[in-house]
């Protein structure tokens, strides 16, 4: 392939007009620089198991795309929706050997670190998150937490939040596949969500919407049940409205925390009677009675939300977006949402849920259409390049770099799991930098070994691309797709001859780096 | 009519260097500006709902210190009061520098202006404004990509548009060719030296092989950061004594200033300052959080027009919010989610004053009666800076569905070409 043929010289076709609301809405869907993405994307579409491990793993590393291979994609989902059965001892040797002093931490303890080791308390978290997702065996768990994590979205960074993370963390952790009524009660009463979204100073002589409004926008029902407009308050709408939102936020309040040493201050969730407003009050359009027991006002909000259907598809649309594409097909969202709904008492919910997601046909069929975030890309190429990674701060800036550090989004929203949020130039360039850099051991503290990991039996060009190639991505490029590697490694040789010593070990790295930054190994 | 194509000019690989110097020359003189009278528009997003009662303070009115006993801002005068503007409305007083734009006559100010939609949600609130699309949050393009658009050629200059940070709003969803930098230093495709101009070729042959999202902006992305490293824009020295404050809004409207200055063709840069979410301790008296924020705004703002002087003429700069906060106070020392904001309009065309009608703060003058009501839809002030100041009198595209041009004369400039109500023709369903 030439040069010249590789650079695009035409303008993209101008696209149909959509199907919108009105004439005016729909000139507004029209660009000219749209391209049509309707049409199936050229590129080679990769097998059941890649297409799997990319989404319920953080990418095809070589060991679980040989198990995977071998046990069939629906055993390999079984055994990942049973993480305690499978052995993880090699990563749990590796989170002993990092000497995570406060991840199991009680809160009390917690609370009563210095500035200094609360911040050691949050990194605990972040280094374990990482250890987990590059070397455990139970990936399935570790997308599943980070998921959460964003559901339930905390910025961690601001005391004391910082110091009582590893209690979020572990409520984030042992709920994954739980009730997601008892999840919603586990994050109501958290020290990090209290302090977080406000509610820690929720009274009754002030109340503070925050929690209660996002509890409704972003941890159930979503902002598409929302109705804005509180004085035309419309009995027949099913889902919320600015009136719900006040009368949630009384409802909960004196829920706070131990923080003044009358009350202890322990940081533990404490219920202040004398802070509650005990008048009654009207949640979707549920009358809640006046002079209720200690806490049950609040309960009673955390049971309507937990029990809507709205909340069922929200929750079955953030876990497809997560596990499927950026825009769920209708069938995969009420298949969930119907399964969160049969489900609404069990105690294994969002197993089931989870399970129904994984199951769907469009799970290991619908492909193109969504990116790795840069946790997922990165983990995913640590895995591939089967890097010895430990936490360092360079590790650290160049995450902060490409977009993304864990547990670091100040908004409630959570990182944003669609493709437009990731693909600014600034974000590709410096993820492509941070591939390089991988690569070339420019990340302190994560080795590579990429020339010693090349077979000294691979001489050609054409050998060494396929290897790696085949390695980074699981499964192999069509010829097409393969030139541009080819045509770095080879520079001219032929293919298949023996390349210079020299020549090959010197552009390995960089050939490495390539392929993690190709389109193929971004989607997800 | 031959398209100007930038993509072909970036031969990569060993050859690069050896013709730089003369590609380069070639595109000052194959891409001429396409909007020469239009002027540079810089849009400055407050994310979380900035307050805008106590940034713009209705000092006079009685209902204003009765509802924020604490955080409220003094009168005009007083230690720490307002920084009067006509004997009604006064600055927090922190902004110093906005009173200064105000005295020299690059300020306009309109109050109770907004998003006509009565949500009270961050995140619907703003996909909605910046899509320009009052009621639907799920437009697929932004309004200044809407823009955009519609201007013949404006998007054919080597980097028409910045942003000033990583991630680009929503005002520029579905427009490709946005060059989001948060910073230059380490703004090229870097890797070992022996290899990176065959790594670059490799990457432009995969990411130009197919023109689906991912490949797109692929090689939208190497085009900017080749064009940068070419530009050598290494270092800065602000012009006119301009002090950018030392933080990250400030180094985000020295790197717009530093980019419009290197001629790459810039028409529209957009950044954000966030943090105005001031649901606790905001501060009393016009001190603590609240007055911090603002004199970071206030400072920024004034050292980009300061830096800018040699192109104030041709320069347009609006400040925009989600909304503003409640009128009273809550028991937090904060404020919650309100409805009417404030908008800031900056520039060398700038008819200087306090626009559109007050509400007032009485009870029953309020949006659901604890709110600033909303008398200027913000698609009011921004169709009249298309119009006069951006030459593009398309405004009810950019807006769709809205054909209600009436100018409150916040700049100077001419209406021709517009559509007024009443000859727009009829939508057919």
């Amino acid at each position: 392939m030439t040069v010249s043929a590789a650079l695009k010289t035409a303008d993209p076709p101008m696209p149909a007009a959509r199907k919108g609301p009105d004439d005016a809405l729909r000139a507004a869907h029209v660009l000219p620089w749209q391209h049509t993405i309707t049409g199936a994307v050229a590129a080679t579409k990769p097998p059941v198991e890649v297409i799997a491990l990319n989404r319920m793993a953080f990418g095809p590393a070589p060991s679980d795309l040989a198990r995977v291979r071998t046990m069939g994609v629906s055993a390999y989902i079984e055994e990942q929706l049973h993480p305690s059965t499978i052995d993880d001892s090699a990563c749990y040797a590796r989170l002993a050997a990092a000497n995570l002093q406060y991840l199991n931490a009680n809160v009390p303890t917690l609370w009563a670190l210095s500035y200094s080791e609360a911040n050691q308390a949050f990194s605990n978290v972040r280094v374990a998150a990482w250890l987990r997702a590059i070397y455990s065996r139970r990936q399935l768990q570790e997308v599943l937490v980070d998921h959460w994590h964003n559901h339930f979205n905390v910025y961690a960074r601001t005391h004391p939040i910082t110091a009582v993370w590893p209690d979020y963390d572990r409520r984030i952790r042992r709920n994954i596949f739980g009730n997601f009524r008892t999840f919603l009660e586990e994050i109501a009463t958290s020290t990090a969500m209290l302090y977080y979204l406000n509610n820690v100073t929720n009274s009754r002589a002030g109340p503070n919407e925050n929690y209660a409004r996002e509890l409704f926008e972003l941890h159930s029902l979503s902002v598409a049940a929302y109705k804005p407009g509180v004085q035309t308050k419309d009995p027949n709408w099913s889902g919320y409205q600015d009136w719900d939102v006040y009368e949630a936020a009384r409802c909960f309040t004196g829920w706070t925390v131990s923080n003044t040493t009358s009350t202890g201050n322990t940081g533990e969730f404490l219920y202040n009677d004398t802070w509650h407003d005990y008048y009654q009050k009207n949640v979707l359009n549920v009358q809640i009675m006046p002079d209720q027991a200690p806490m049950k006002d609040g309960r009673d909000v955390l049971d309507l939300v937990a029990n809507h259907p709205a909340t069922a598809r929200f929750v079955a649309t953030r876990l497809a977006r997560r596990l499927v594409s950026d825009n769920p097909s209708e069938s995969l969202i009420s298949a969930a949402a119907a399964t969160f709904s049969a489900n609404v008492a069990a105690s294994d919910q969002l197993y089931a849920v989870t399970r129904t997601i994984l199951t769907h046909p469009d799970f290991t069929s619908v492909w193109g259409e969504k990116c790795k975030r840069p946790f997922e890309m990165v983990a995913c190429a640590l895995r591939a390049t089967h890097a010895a990674w430990s936490w360092t701060g360079t590790f650290d800036w160049q995450m902060s770099l490409v977009g993304q550090r864990l547990f670091e989004w100040s908004p409630p929203t959570g990182y944003p799991d669609t493709r437009d949020a990731w693909l600014t130039s600034s974000f590709l360039l410096r993820r492509w930098n941070f591939m390089n850099s991988l690569c070339e051991g420019g990340v302190t503290g994560t080795t590579v070994s990429l020339v010693n990991d090349t077979s000294a039996s691979l001489v050609t060009a054409r050998q060494v691309v396929l290897y790696w190639a085949d390695r980074v991505l699981g499964y192999r490029l069509s010829a097409s797709e393969l030139l541009p590697f080819y045509d770095f490694m080879a520079r001219g040789r032929n293919l298949d001859m023996a390349l210079p010593t020299s020549e090959r070990n010197g552009r390995i790295n960089s050939l490495v780096a390539l392929i993690l930054s190709s389109p193929y190994a971004q989607w997800r | 009519m031959t398209k100007f194509s930038r993509r072909k000019l970036f031969i990569s690989g060993a050859a690069l260097s050896a013709v730089l110097g003369a590609r380069l020359t070639g595109l000052a003189v194959a891409a001429p500006d396409a909007q020469p009278d239009a002027d540079l528009f810089i849009l400055v997003f407050l994310r979380g709902g900035m307050d805008s009662l106590n940034l713009v303070v209705p000092y006079a009115d009685a209902n204003y210190a009765n509802n924020r006993p604490d955080i409220r801002i003094r009168p005009a005068g007083q230690t720490r009061g307002a920084l009067d503007l006509n004997g009604y409305f006064g600055l927090h007083p922190a902004a110093t520098h906005l009173r200064d734009l105000y005295t020299a006559g690059a300020l306009a100010i309109v109050h109770a202006a907004g998003l006509i939609d009565p949500t009270r949600s961050h995140f619907d609130a703003m996909a909605m404004m910046e899509r320009g699309t009052p009621g639907q949050t799920t437009t697929t393009a932004g309004w200044l990509t809407r823009h955009l658009a519609s201007v013949t050629g404006i998007g054919r200059t080597e980097v028409p548009v910045i942003v000033a940070q990583s991630e680009a709003p929503d005002s520029l969803l579905g427009y490709p060719n946005v060059a989001a930098i948060s910073s230059l230093s380490g703004y090229t495709y870097s890797g070992r030296w022996d290899q990176i101009d065959f790594q670059r070729l490799a990457m432009r042959t995969m990411y130009g092989s197919s023109s689906s999202w991912l490949y797109q902006a692929g090689a939208q992305t190497l085009d900017v950061s080749d064009r940068l490293a070419l530009a050598s824009l290494s270092t800065y020295t602000p012009q006119f004594g301009a002090v950018y404050p030392s933080n990250g809004f400030g180094d985000s409207l020295k790197l717009a200033a530093q980019m419009i200055k290197a001629d790459l063709g810039v028409r529209i840069a957009t950044l954000d300052l966030g943090g105005w979410d001031t649901h606790q301790d905001q501060g009393n008296d016009g001190q603590g959080y609240f007055a911090t924020l603002t004199t970071t705004l206030s400072q920024g703002v004034h050292a980009f027009y300061t830096d800018m002087t040699d192109y104030v003429s041709k320069l347009t700069l609006v400040v925009m919010t989600e909304f503003g906060r409640r009128l009273s106070q809550n028991d937090s020392g904060g404020t919650d989610h309100g409805h009417g904001g404030v908008m800031l309009v900056v520039g060398g065309n700038v008819n200087k004053g306090i626009f559109g009608d007050w509400p007032g703060l009485q009870t029953d003058k309020l949006d659901e009666k604890r709110d600033l009501a909303i008398t200027t839809d913000y698609r009011r002030v921004l169709s009249e800076i298309l119009v006069r100041r951006l030459k593009n009198p398309k405004y009810s595209t950019v807006f769709p569905g809205f054909s209600d041009y009436r100018p409150l004369n916040l700049v100077k400039g001419s209406d021709a070409g517009v559509l007024r109500r009443g000859y727009l023709p009829l939508v057919v369903r």
